[in-house]
């Protein structure tokens, strides 16, 4: 079953909406500490009370302002029909409120560590935060992992459309900036780096933050596909150990120019080189949901996709991959 | 520094109380509800504040709805009973 993508959102150091990540600018570092800009959710305040916001952290306001801009690009209420699902992904979920819980328990014992830190810190709290917003009843999740949160959090959502639980899925990817995560991301990347000849596309550029969206629903009709979904379609999600040069062949598309392909992740640096690669993370920056961030690139780029049609390949740890085969909705167009 | 600038700067630093300054919140103010619109997680984390920055435990509900009912209220509440518990963060001699 394929995933139509009714609506889209994004924002991020590079700015909000898909006018500002295809604008293409390479993403400065601006801190000392090689971080980006942090994402912008002042716009937020227009669209809620101040007091509803004053317990949502940078992290889930992230999410709730992509998620409320997903849904209006999608042309629904910003109370969406209660039938349904919240799937957020992140690479490390809210780490900033995790790392201030556990200083509040180094400076003050268990006993007098913050509620309220411990409240934020809470895994799924940024998906509850949405829900509670939204006043969505139907099932919630998060799924955290460092190695393709985005995939398996999409796999999630076919199966719930899938099982006919929902009718409907808002899917979130996410991910904040942390001096600690930074710290140690650029350690890794270095250590992987000067180990084996990897993580050549992603070493140099800013660590960043920032939220992609998208409203998701059953394609269950191939040939009602054209006009259907307002941005196209998410075919297939694979996974594959896959030499770590090609796709995984089983995806029917081709390779090798046939389809372009956008990288993200630990890419050994010889990829770059091949006809068809794209690799669009100097825009976006360094980020553990950078293959969301593929996929709205892919799905938005107007005609700059020969067939409507394009690979999405995170490489993970050990050489594995995760594949989401993307194509855009017939008249598509530009950024939105 | 008196105790009740203390309290709201306190109140606005670990309550996250945005755009308010001290000066914006009336010592008579009911804090809950209405007034500066804490809620229940507020008062979970201003039960603990008060205890690390003044030594004052608030030991039951009953407690707590006198202590809570305002700036006014919390600051007498902590001066009678000050010193019940050494301070386990920066208190007010510091």
């Amino acid at each position: 079953m394929k995933l139509a993508v009714d609506g889209t959102a994004c924002l991020g150091s590079f700015g909000t909406g898909m006018e500002a990540l295809l604008r293409g600018a390479p993403l400065p570092a601006v801190h000392a500490d090689g971080r980006a800009v942090a994402a912008d959710t002042s716009a937020l305040k227009a669209r809620l009370p101040a007091r509803a916001l004053r317990q949502i952290d940078h992290f889930s306001r992230m999410a709730l302002l992509c998620a409320l801009n997903a849904l209006e690009d999608a042309g629904i209420p910003e109370s969406p029909p209660r039938d349904t699902g919240i799937i957020l992904v992140s690479g490390y979920g809210p780490a900033t409120p995790t790392f201030e819980f556990q200083d509040s328990i180094l400076a003050y014992g268990e006993i007098l560590a913050s509620p309220l830190a411990f409240s934020r810190s809470v895994q799924n709290i940024p998906a509850a935060t949405l829900a509670v917003t939204l006043h969505l009843v139907g099932p919630c999740a998060t799924v955290c992992r460092g190695d393709f949160p985005v995939a398996d959090g999409l796999c999630i959502a076919r199966q719930w459309l899938e099982e006919g639980r929902v009718e409907r899925v808002l899917f979130g990817a996410v991910d904040e900036y942390s001096p600690l995560l930074a710290r140690l991301t650029r350690l890794r990347v270095g250590m992987r780096a000067s180990r084996a000849g990897r993580e050549g596309l992603r070493a140099a550029l800013p660590v960043s933050e920032g939220a992609v969206f998208f409203c998701l629903t059953a394609d269950k009709d191939i040939s009602a596909f054209a006009g259907k979904c307002r941005r196209g379609c998410i075919e297939d999600i694979l996974f594959g150990r896959a030499g770590n040069i090609d796709p995984p062949d089983n995806t029917g598309v081709g390779t090798r120019g046939e389809v372009p392909v956008f990288l993200s992740g630990a890419v050994p640096r010889r990829l770059r080189a091949l006809p068809g690669m794209r690799h669009v993370g100097h825009v976006y920056g360094n980020i553990p949901i950078a293959q969301a961030f593929d996929a709205i690139s892919a799905l938005s780029c107007g005609n700059g996709l020969p067939a409507g049609r394009a690979l999405c390949l995170a490489h993970g740890t050990g050489g594995r991959t995760a594949c989401l085969h993307v194509r855009q909705a017939e008249n598509r167009g530009g950024a939105s | 520094m008196d105790i009740r600038t203390a309290l709201k700067q306190e109140l606005i630093k670990e309550l996250r109380l945005e755009d308010i300054g001290p000066e914006d919140i009336d010592n008579a103010a009911p804090l809950f509800g209405e007034g500066l619109g804490l809620d229940s997680l507020d008062a979970v984390e201003l039960t603990v504040l008060v205890q690390r920055r003044f030594g004052v435990i608030i030991e039951d509900i009953d407690a707590a709805r006198e202590a809570f009912a305002s700036v006014d209220a919390l600051a007498g509440y902590i001066e009678t009973r000050k010193g019940e518990l050494p301070c386990a963060g920066p208190g007010l001699s510091q």
